[in-house]
């Protein structure tokens, strides 16, 4: 065990002050770069040594990637703008309040004041064999440490996992997938625009990411149409602790009413699989459906199907299906159960 | 007279806390200093066969070979090497220092050092360990009578597991080398215990050893024998080098290789009448004393003590055993050992009541220890015995009994736990501590004289209280020497909720002694025409105690602490999160020196309860914590404490200071047992902590299993 | 003269109060706070000879002075407080933004300067507990709250949840008991202190509207 792990290896550092000068670096450097937000994640993989980047680009002084600006009555949002910032905006309470909610809930005051939306949704794995430094295949070897009889799993996921069962721990993510978000990808002088979604990969296309970011690449906005602008919405996490904590698993809802029925939907849980699970079965099937117990049972019941827990996270397949019933019902659900 | 006990005056320490010129041990530098870092086994069991270090001559690196003295750490068996030798009982034992000038190139050193083992499997279950440091059998009766003068026998099993001190400053020293003598700094709680060590380790005289606490941020327990084997570290490679040395453990390092609180199993076997009074306790007490003894012997010896909780019963068996395992040894830990046995006993109590279909409030009623009772040690309670009297504030603050029959069949939970707590060492431990505490005159007044550390808890501030008014002076006239081994007496381990009943009776004897010289002259003229004067005086046990440590009988504490703790919480029926929302918790603690400190003893013992309750967990893979980190190992933050009314009833106890007993270490023992009696309350059979969700949610199932059964 | 034959303290005046204690370390040959704390420029595995984007050498505003400070690449702003400016009154209880005991105001914004890079906060105002208290020595009504009501005990934690209170009291100056616990739970205080401190910080609150 090393004795001291308060110094990060030495690395070559580049602050660049605009999207260009920060597309340049990147491309220089490639592989060697490692793009530096916030930090919140960065920190622990430089100071465990587990990565150890040649070069690392801290985007801190690129303000044209913070902001919210309005975009057609949704919202643009450039990746650097503060947790805080997001939480706190008139302009995103007003129009998605499940994302200012999603925002207000993540780790503590002092990660969101420095942590940025952009980083929470590109934020790593948390499974602690794979933070530790352990050869799994996330790291590049051929094993999972965290699905062994012995492995401590409680945190893992009960989805779609292929190999590798760790899971997305951002609370953001959720929520902007239930808001038909698109990321904005830069990349020397092109442009791409990726829905939220196919924003975030599994290990079956790449099992050494989280999402579609290669090295060279840069998330600069994220774009929230007006859509569900003022729609009903909820968010919920479900944590051990009420401070710092990552999501067991946290669910993001948006709901289109038609009166007294639900029109449209999209519902997303996170913390379950190494994307963020949505819910397309179920938002089929309560679409035309009032918020009643009736469409809450059915809707849980198919949350959870295909669902395979390990040794220590079975716990987590009521937890989805308590969660499913309580976006679709709301205070109702609270008021009966 | 009298105008400082009893009231909140200013705390001696506030202005410099709060500017951040408080000095903690990292924040002092001394020339030519260097780092040092330690290097651990990385197994849990065998031995070293050989090492292969690849380190540059500038690195100092020192092993056991190093040690001028004799390799262990003294404290009460010698079993402890200071550095391994060769066999390995634990993961992350020490085995090599390492030192340089800058701090940063000790990063990486361990991939220079490697250690080739032959590993021996492992143990790390206590009930199946072959070596045990500690037994200790309390009989009382006639264990068969008892029994047979029961209706019912219930019988449970309760576990608990590791906790993790997590003072928020990680453990540090410095050791700084003289000509022929050592000076060792540090964040630490008993200067005394650390003397002792390096004295053996460095092989020094004692006079030419000295330690001086610095500003200390926090301890629990976990300041009280670690310090030792980081002071005597750091001495090693300061004699080595000739260069003062510090080490300060980063959080991770403090987590894995620090000790932690026991973990226990405890079974109770009760046999009770149909109305409700305990005829008969059998009582059985493991602990995990982990790889070495520390202070395991004595931990266990608090816990079987309280094993039979604050309930009187004529017939009883009790038998512990501390256990050695594979895993970092384990030690003092608020509460010491009473946290423990104390939630097996208070849960216990909770199932016996539902079983007998009393409310649990009334058996804690019949049973309570009153004065004139005797407890599981055959000791004759004063009129301090203060079971009923807190037991009844708590409910009647608390409005216990209305809402335990409105929220029945709820989601909201509500569940007591009555507990006692011994203050000081146990049975004839003070006598053979010996105590002293001096006072100094001093032109403006008089200057305190003990080795009794200031970790948090307002020592500097109490004792001058005590003094102040002991010798008719103004609180602001007394003055607190630093816990300085060559400048302060011996006063004993600031632990064992001793420092205010002990060492400030000491000197409340000091400054009446003091007085008296005095006669009716101000400090300012006696000084003026006789000079400095000091007195001390050394500890005597109060008339009649008695205590035989062969029969494990007798008066085993001088006086007893009581608490009652009502917890109300809400689970979410479908996460199972659980919030507490409410504690009570009322104290009779004597006399309360200082109210707001001594309702801050209260109000963090009982959050680091609820934290241990509900949150911290340390898991255990392998032998090694594997979730050694703030985020994974969880303690409450200020959104997860509840609100805590605190309520002090006062019994003055004629041996203590004003009437103080000891408040530090009580308040951890009873929130533990209050939430899993208010769970439950709510319908969760819950006899292990922490109570995690996943746990209740088990709980819950099997109590709707045996349901289907029942019907079936 | 001393009790039981012990011999007078190397370096300490006989008679010394706690407030002297550290003097008297000094006195016995430390020096508070470690510009020996060595950060060195020939480290091993060192690169910082390479050609780069970014100077070693500069200027930060830390507590309204100008600092010159050379500073790594790889540093953070915890390690040059404590370290290289000798403001040791930010403390390190983890280095892993899970205890706040280090928090800081960057631009009155509360950061945990374990995790921010020194680079990063050029052009910034830093502000640690050192530079709350006004010069003649009067405390901020954040840091005279906590002494009145006594809401401390080790205190290890209190410069963090002092700065983390005054950066938060900047954005909501009249918050409720439940708002205050939230805007400073990114502190913890073992020694658990939370009912007192949240005391202690409301009243500071009202103070701090007063002033």
């Amino acid at each position: 065990m090393p004795p001291i792990r308060d110094v990060m290896p030495a690395f070559e550092l580049f602050q660049p002050a605009s999207v260009g000068d920060a597309l340049g670096v990147l491309d220089r450097h490639g592989a060697d770069a490692w793009v530096m937000a916030g930090g919140m994640d960065t920190f622990d993989w430089l100071k465990d040594r587990i990565k150890r980047p040649k070069v690392v680009v801290d985007l801190g002084m690129v303000e044209e990637l913070r902001g919210i600006k309005d975009a057609a009555g949704g919202l643009e949002i450039g990746a650097m703008t503060t947790l805080t910032t997001v939480a706190h905006n008139p302009l995103v309470k007003e129009r998605f309040p499940l994302l200012a909610e999603a925002a207000l809930i993540v780790a503590s005051p002092q990660i969101r004041n420095q942590g940025t939306v952009g980083g929470n949704v590109s934020q790593d794995a948390r499974c602690w064999y794979y933070r530790a430094g352990w050869p799994c295949y996330r790291a590049g070897g051929n094993i999972c440490y965290a699905d062994t009889p012995t492995a401590i799993n409680r945190e893992h996921a009960i989805f779609n996992a292929d190999r590798c069962v760790a899971v997305n721990p951002s609370d953001t993510a959720p929520a902007l997938i239930a808001l038909d978000a698109e990321f904005v990808i830069k990349r020397g002088s092109a442009e791409r625009v990726v829905p939220a979604r196919e924003f975030f990969v599994g290990p079956g296309i790449d099992i050494t990411r989280l999402t579609v970011l290669q090295p060279g690449d840069l998330l600069t906005a994220i774009r929230i149409p007006a859509t569900w602008a003022g729609k009903a919405h909820y968010f919920e996490k479900v944590r051990d602790r009420q401070v710092w904590d990552f999501a067991l698993v946290n669910i993001a809802a948006s709901l289109n009413m038609s009166g007294t029925t639900i029109s449209d939907a999209r519902m997303v849980v996170n913390g379950v699989a190494a994307e963020p699970y949505r819910l397309d079965a179920v938002e089929a099937a309560i679409k035309g459906k009032p918020r009643d117990k009736a469409t809450a049972d059915l809707a849980a019941d198919l949350a959870v199907q295909g669902a395979v827990p390990l040794q220590h996270n079975a716990y987590k397949i009521p937890l989805v299906k308590a969660l499913v019933k309580r976006a679709i019902r709301g205070e109702a659900e609270w008021a009966t159960s | 007279m009298g105008r400082a006990v009893g009231t909140s005056v200013r705390r001696m320490d506030g202005d410099d806390k709060v500017t951040g010129a408080a000095k903690y041990v990292d924040d002092l530098s001394f020339p030519d200093m260097l780092f040092g870092a330690t290097i651990r086994s990385t197994i849990s069991c065998g031995e070293i066969v050989n090492t292969h270090i690849g380190l540059p001559p500038e690195f100092v690196v020192a092993d056991h070979r190093d040690i001028p003295g004799a390799n262990h750490v003294a404290l009460i068996d010698p079993d402890q090497p200071c550095l391994a030798e060769g066999p390995i009982r634990h993961y992350a034992e020490p085995v090599l220092l390492v030192a340089h000038a800058d701090r940063r190139a000790l990063f990486g050193v361990e991939a220079r050092i490697r250690f080739d083992y032959r590993e021996r499997t492992p143990n790390y279950d206590p009930e199946r360990s072959d070596t045990c440091f500690k037994q200790i059998a309390i009989d009382k009766g006639d264990l068969a009578r008892g029994f047979g003068d029961a209706d019912t026998v219930i019988e449970g099993e309760y576990r608990t597991g590791h906790q993790e001190q997590l003072y928020i400053e990680p453990n540090g020293v410095i050791a700084v080398p003289g000509d022929g003598q050592i000076t060792v700094y540090g964040s630490l709680q008993c200067p005394y215990y650390v003397h002792k060590a390096l004295v053996v380790v460095t092989g020094l005289a004692p006079a030419r050893v000295r330690v001086v606490q610095a500003e200390t941020g926090g301890g629990f327990g976990g300041k009280e024998e670690y310090p030792s084997m980081l002071a005597c570290h750091a001495a090693i490679l300061a004699i080595k080098s000739g260069r003062p040395v510090k080490m300060i453990y980063d959080r991770v390092e403090d987590l894995l290789a620090t000790t932690k609180r026991h973990p226990s199993v405890v079974r109770h076997r009760t046999g009770v009448t149909r109305d409700g009074r305990m005829t008969a306790m059998d009582i059985d007490v493991v602990m995990d004393g982990g790889g070495y003894a520390t202070l395991s012997a004595v931990v266990l010896s608090r816990g079987v003590i309280h094993a039979a909780g604050p309930y009187r019963c004529d017939h009883l068996r009790i038998r512990g055993r501390a256990m050695m395992t594979n895993t970092p040894p384990n030690g003092a830990f608020r509460g010491f050992g009473a946290p423990q046995t104390q939630f097996a006993i208070e849960a216990h109590i909770d199932r016996m009541a539902g079983a007998l279909g009393l409310d649990p409030l009334r058996l804690r009623e019949i049973n309570a220890l009153r004065p004139g009772d005797t407890t599981a040690t055959g000791q004759t309670l004063g009129k301090d015995a203060s079971a009923l009297p807190v037991l009844r504030e708590a409910v009647k603050r608390s409005g216990y009994k209305q809402k335990r029959r409105a929220w029945q069949g709820t989601n909201r939970g509500i569940g007591l736990s009555l507990f006692f707590h011994g203050s000081g060492f146990t049975g004839a431990g003070e006598v053979k501590l010996a105590s002293k505490a001096s006072l100094e005159l001093t032109a403006t007044g008089a200057r305190i004289l003990v080795a009794s550390t200031e970790i948090g808890q307002g020592t500097r501030t109490m004792l001058a209280q005590i003094v102040a008014d002991a010798m008719a002076l103004p609180y602001s006239s007394i003055e607190v020497h630093a816990a300085d081994t060559d400048a302060v007496p011996d006063s004993g381990p600031t632990v064992a909720s001793r420092t205010c009943m002990i060492v400030g009776k000491l000197l409340e004897r000091c400054a009446r002694d003091l007085r008296r010289k005095l006669g009716k002259l101000t400090p300012a003229e006696y000084f003026t025409r006789h000079g400095a004067v000091v007195v001390t005086a050394q500890y005597e046990p109060p008339p009649g105690q008695v205590w035989d440590d062969q029969r494990y009988a007798g008066d085993a504490y001088g006086s007893y602490a009581w608490g009652c703790n009502v917890v109300e919480l809400e689970v979410d029926p479908v996460t199972f999160e659980i919030t507490p929302t409410h504690v009570t918790a009322v104290a009779e603690i004597g006399r309360a020196i200082h109210p707001v400190m001594a309702e801050g003893q209260i109000q963090g013992g009982t959050a680091q309860g609820i934290g241990y309750a509900l949150l911290e967990e340390v898991v255990m893979r392998d032998g090694r914590m594997a979730n050694a980190q703030l985020t994974n190992y969880i303690i409450p933050t200020p959104m997860d404490a509840p609100l805590i009314d605190v309520a002090m009833i006062e019994r003055p106890y004629a041996h203590g200071p004003f009437g103080a007993k000891g408040v530090g270490e009580m308040p951890i023992d009873g929130p533990a047992p209050a939430v899993v009696n208010a769970l439950r309350h709510c319908g969760f059979d819950v006899r292990a902590i922490p109570a995690t969700p996943e746990r209740l949610m088990a709980g819950k199932l099997k109590v709707e299993e045996l349901a289907v059964e029942s019907f079936s | 003269m001393s009790p039981d034959g012990m011999t007078g303290a190397p370096g300490l005046q006989p008679g010394h109060s706690r407030r002297n204690f550290i003097k008297g370390v000094i006195a016995a040959g430390a020096t508070v706070s470690a510009s020996s704390y060595l950060f060195r420029t020939t480290i091993m595995g060192q690169n910082d000879g390479m050609a780069g984007a970014v100077e070693r050498l500069i200027t930060l505003d830390v507590n309204g002075q100008q600092r010159r400070v050379d500073v790594l690449k790889n540093e953070t702003l915890a390690m040059t407080l404590r370290y290289k400016l000798g403001l040791t009154g930010t403390k390190l209880g983890c280095d892993r933004s899970e205890c706040g005991a280090c928090t800081v105001l960057v631009d009155d914004v509360p950061r945990y300067a374990c995790s921010v890079l020194t680079h990063s906060v050029r052009g910034k105002k830093v502000q640690s507990i050192e530079g709350l208290a006004a010069p003649d020595g009067t405390l901020h009504p954040v840091q005279q709250a906590v002494v009145d009501g006594q809401g401390f005990q080790c205190a290890f934690c209190m410069p963090g949840f002092v700065m983390a209170t005054v950066g938060y009291l900047k954005t909501n100056p009249s918050p409720t008991r439940a708002e205050l616990a939230h805007g400073i739970s990114g502190n913890l205080c073992r020694c658990a202190d939370y009912n007192k401190i949240l005391d202690c910080m409301m009243v500071a609150a009202d103070k701090s509207r007063g002033a």
